[in-house]
């Protein structure tokens, strides 16, 4: 059994609706390593077995390895029995399945409602319904909308803990009278997460009639969300029912050695932990956070932990056609984009996009709209991850307000992007990150895999976040200042292992690439001026930066925060252009 | 093996059998039985759920704390009562008593309070589609099957009607300048090469028109055909494209038939795609190519397990093969439909910069373009 022997081999499995991931973690040196990796396409319609699409990806895995986990022309039955047998642990990781259905029961639009609504945004859920205090005034009314929305899950939230308040009583018997008229196939679980008061009368009037969930109170104090223990519970709930519409799913969630999450909810541990490591860290003197993002084909999801607390918000990418017909958003699009695209090209591009997200862009084109699409992803997200967790020091229009290192990227548009530079500049231009940062691409899309193995043995993700798995795309140094545009704001003294020193002055607007030889860190005395913040604990302050090899190098980013385009299409494109080159293109 | 090779596949073709699944979202009753033959119009199962609550203060009417309201009910839950029925009851040396004041159905008493319904809401699963119960789906619905013609598209805006097919194609460019519009008649489904303006589809929809097939539509009018009174399926791409040849004399063959269009969403999970069905008028002898939205494996390939050879289908995917008709969905050739004639081994750098495995096609003018192998539809 797993807990009896000490860990030494791990498959993980990551099952999105496009591609299904095989990624095969060994003990290497006593340390753990990626030892091998395999995609192929997810296999989905009614009938088909999800783990056969596993089982080619761990195919592909084992060709280009040579490692055997599994027989080359296994089925399913022996495929399942081989990993079973040859490995320690199986873990799944999955976004797969459809969201479900959500309504929130609470009491105040700032308070229960928001909690309720921040939690569904932090999982695969699809929120249809808010019901407030006002609401309580229409009980019938509710009852009409719910049987119209058929919820698979209502989450009560509400009242602090203690305070008795007796309209979350009102709330629970509404519940209990929808599933009374609702047939029982058709009843949606409740996850209670209100005053602990109710935990009892929740139990005793819900349970003969749906499926409850108890989760501590989200909101115990007004103003302090706590999250994770409802969403560590809703989690395996959402999972069962993905296997139940996919039931090839849950088989392979069944292994005997198998442990299983969602991309978000592993995703959202693995940035918790990091955070914490970070928070306790001594010689973090400044206050620092973790960031991650990972551009899916059908959804954006990014995570920020700072001090031991992390947020979470998944965000479709698009709800029916809404982001190719929304004129607002394709016009921003078309302010990231470095060509000059008119206005229904980007319309068109966008719409044939939704149908299929998986499309190669062929054109300059049809590349500059797709990673200014990934940019204004990244924007949207950030601003709501921001309204949902008010401990996100962000600002509408600059970005990040705070320090985030490291910033760990995933996503085709990212991963797969031509050129390095074209990466870090969508990156840049999305988040606008600020201080000193370490910019990850996470190619494998291994981080979930991370937040999920974590649990059983915390050293693997130690091991392997600081291995090549993971791509150092450079360090980044964020020069903000007031100076006008080309005025020196900071000189870089870069001091080579080899002896070859150099300077570089930095005048403020402009995007610097310092390149780092591959193999060798540099030290660099970095000398701000004019009350430039770099980070280095207030305005005009700097100091020495041992920086790695990364494969941009150093990235110093003085174009200010928030960034700035001209406003002609054609000179904003030849700027977006030249900050590229800028990069190395 | 090369998993790239493996992409969505879009189903047009003739003379086919289909069978799909029509099911209510939430049990009830099913009302048709396996070999029953079914017009679109016929409804093959229903739900009702109790609906209309209203509340009724039992404690306030019995002058008694709510807390004993229960014990003074003379009914059951779940009891269907009409006005003027006791629903509860405090002997005594003065009874007191509670009526129904309206017909209802007695849900639930809590805090002193009766929660009756006093209506029903019925949910009820139309057949959508011509064809014979093939088989009951208990509580839910039922398997119809049918045979005939299947037209897949990308997109559909979420509606259901049935209609006479007009397709004639020197109609369709008439009727895109707009002096075509007579010859159109309530209840037809109209295909037309593309649909540029808000105009022509505001005028089709005055006219009443069962449904819009459209090879392209244009961007701007995706939130209007979104919400159109009629489906709406689009079957190669949004823009201006050039109509594909083959789809389009598919459709001419079949003017006059009835047809079913079916422009509901894609469905990954169960491999449904927005469609048309255009059934047989007449039963036919030979045997049929068997297409199953529910079912896509091949019939000699199970599908619950990994066959030792390659396996040629995965769910709604298929693996491309030389010869294979295709439809390319990016770039310059968006929408243009083709024959794959090579899979060239080694990948080809874009102009975009980035490098991958490619697919030659030969279009119907018998030029040859290459394209990502990941962004075709294979037409089968």
């Amino acid at each position: 059994m797993p807990g009896e022997k000490p860990l030494s081999n791990y498959l993980g499995l990551d099952i999105g609706k496009i591609n299904t991931r095989a990624a095969f973690f060994g003990v290497s040196e006593r340390k753990f390593r990626l030892q091998g990796y395999g995609i192929a396409p997810t296999s989905l319609g009614s009938g088909m077995h999800p783990a056969s699409g596993a089982g080619r990806a761990v195919q592909v895995l084992q060709e280009k390895t040579g490692i055997v986990l599994v027989k080359p022309s296994e089925g399913i039955a022996s495929t399942m029995d081989s990993m079973r047998q040859n490995i320690d642990q199986v873990g799944l990781v999955t976004s797969v399945g459809p969201r479900l259905k959500t309504s929130v029961f609470g009491l105040s639009a700032q308070g229960s409602l928001n909690v309720g609504r921040v939690l569904a945004e932090s999982l695969p859920l699809c929120l249809s319904g808010l019901f407030g205090l006002a609401d309580l005034g229409d009980e019938s009314g509710v009852i009409d909308a719910l049987i119209t929305i058929q919820p698979d899950l209502l989450i009560i939230a509400g009242g602090e803990d203690g305070s008795a308040e007796a309209h979350i009583i009102r709330w629970v018997e509404l519940a209990r009278t929808l599933c009374l008229l609702l047939p029982a196939p058709s009843r949606p679980m409740v996850l209670y997460a209100g005053d602990s008061a109710y935990h009892e009368m929740v139990h005793r009037r819900l349970e003969p009639v749906c499926q409850v969930l108890i989760a501590p109170n989200l909101q115990s104090e007004y103003g302090e969300m706590d999250l994770v223990p409802a969403q560590a519970v809703l989690d395996p709930e959402i999972l069962k029912r993905w296997w139940q519409q996919m039931p090839g799913l849950g088989d392979l969630a069944t292994l005997p050695n198998s442990k299983a999450a969602t991309v978000p909810f592993a995703l959202g541990r693995i940035v918790r932990y990091l955070s914490q490591a970070k928070a306790t860290h001594p010689a973090t003197a400044l206050k620092s956070g973790v960031l991650a993002v990972d551009l899916g084909g059908h959804s954006t999801m990014l995570l920020a932990g700072m001090d031991g607390r992390a947020g979470t918000v998944v965000q479709p990418c698009w709800e029916g056609f809404s982001i190719s017909q929304d004129e607002a958003l394709v016009s921003e699009v078309q302010k990231w984009t470095a060509q000059p695209v008119p206005l229904p090209a980007i319309q068109k591009y966008l719409s044939n996009y939704v149908v299929r997200p998986d499309v190669i862009p062929e054109s300059l084109d049809d590349l500059a709209i797709l990673q200014a699409w990934a940019r204004v992803r990244m924007q949207q997200s950030l601003k709501r991850l921001a309204m949902n967790y008010n401990w996100l020091p962000y600002q509408p229009g600059q970005g990040l307000t705070a320090h985030f290192e490291p910033i760990i990227a995933s996503g085709s548009v990212l991963t797969q992007a031509p050129t390095p530079g074209q990466a870090m500049l969508m990156l840049l231009d999305g988040l606008q990150p600020r201080n000193v940062t370490t910019i990850v691409l996470d190619t494998y899309h291994l981080l979930p895999q991370m937040g999920l193995v974590g649990e059983i043995a915390p050293i693997l993700p130690v091991h392997v976040l600081e291995s090549d798995a993971f791509t150092n795309l450079g360090t980044v140094i964020v020069a903000v200042s007031d100076v006008p545009a080309g005025e020196t704001l900071l000189t870089a003294n870069v001091k080579m292992e080899t002896g070859k020193d150099y300077a570089v002055s930095i005048p403020q607007g402009t995007l610097r690439r310092l390149v780092v030889p591959k193999g060798v860190s540099v030290v660099l005395e970095l000398e701000p001026r004019h009350h430039t913040d770099i980070g280095f604990g207030g305005p005009g302050l700097g100091g020495r930066l041992k920086v790695p090899s990364g494969v941009l190098g150093v990235v110093i980013d003085a174009r200010g925060r928030p960034l700035r385009l001209p406003s002609d299409a054609e000179t904003r494109a030849a700027q977006l252009t030249r900050w590229l080159w800028n990069l190395g293109g | 093996m090369d998993e790239k090779m493996m992409v969505d596949v879009l189903r047009r073709a003739r003379d086919v059998e289909i069978s799909r699944e029509c099911k209510l979202s939430l049990p009830g009753e099913v009302l048709v039985k396996i070999g029953d033959v079914l017009n679109p119009e016929d409804v093959v199962a229903q739900a009702v759920i109790p609906s209309g609550l209203r509340s009724l203060n039992l404690a306030r009417g019995l002058g008694v704390d709510p807390s004993e309201v229960t014990s003074f009910l003379v009914q059951d839950a779940d009891a269907c009562l009409e006005q003027g029925d006791i629903l509860a009851q405090v002997e005594g040396a003065i009874t007191r008593l509670v009526r129904m004041p309206f017909d209802g159905r007695l849900i639930a008493c809590q805090d002193g309070k009766a929660q009756i319904a006093t209506d029903n809401l019925v949910i009820q699963k139309q057949a959508g589609l011509m064809g014979k119960v093939e088989d009951i789906i208990p509580d839910y619905g039922v398997v119809i099957s049918v045979r005939g013609d299947l037209v897949q598209g990308i997109w559909g805006n979420g509606r259901v009607n049935c209609g006479v097919l007009h397709a004639s194609r020197d109609y369709s460019e008439r009727l895109q300048d707009g002096t075509g519009l007579d010859e159109i008649e309530k209840g037809q489904v109209v295909v037309l090469p593309s649909c540029l303006n808000l105009e022509l589809l505001e005028r089709l929809e005055q006219k009443e028109v069962a449904g819009l097939i459209l090879g392209s539509l244009s961007p701007g009018l995706i939130r209007h055909a979104q919400d159109a009174s009629m489906p709406v399926l689009v079957l190669q791409g949004y823009g201006d494209l050039p109509a594909d040849p083959d789809t389009f004399e598919l459709l001419s063959l079949s003017n006059g038939k009835l047809c079913c269009l079916n422009a509901g969403s894609t469905d990954e999970l169960t491999g449904q795609r927005p469609e048309v069905i255009i059934p047989n008028e007449v039963a036919q002898d030979e045997p049929a190519q068997d297409v199953r939205a529910q079912d896509v494996s091949a019939p000699d390939e199970p599908a619950q397990e990994v066959s030792a050879q390659e396996p040629t289908r995965i769910g709604f995917r298929e693996k491309l093969r030389v010869g294979q008709k295709v439809q390319i969905h990016s770039g310059l050739y968006l929408g243009r439909t083709g024959t794959l004639v090579d899979l060239p081994s080694t990948p080809k750098t874009f102009e975009s910069g980035i490098s991958c495995l490619t697919a030659q096609v030969q279009l119907g003018d018998q030029e040859t373009v290459t394209v990502p192998r990941q962004n075709l539809f294979m037409i089968a």
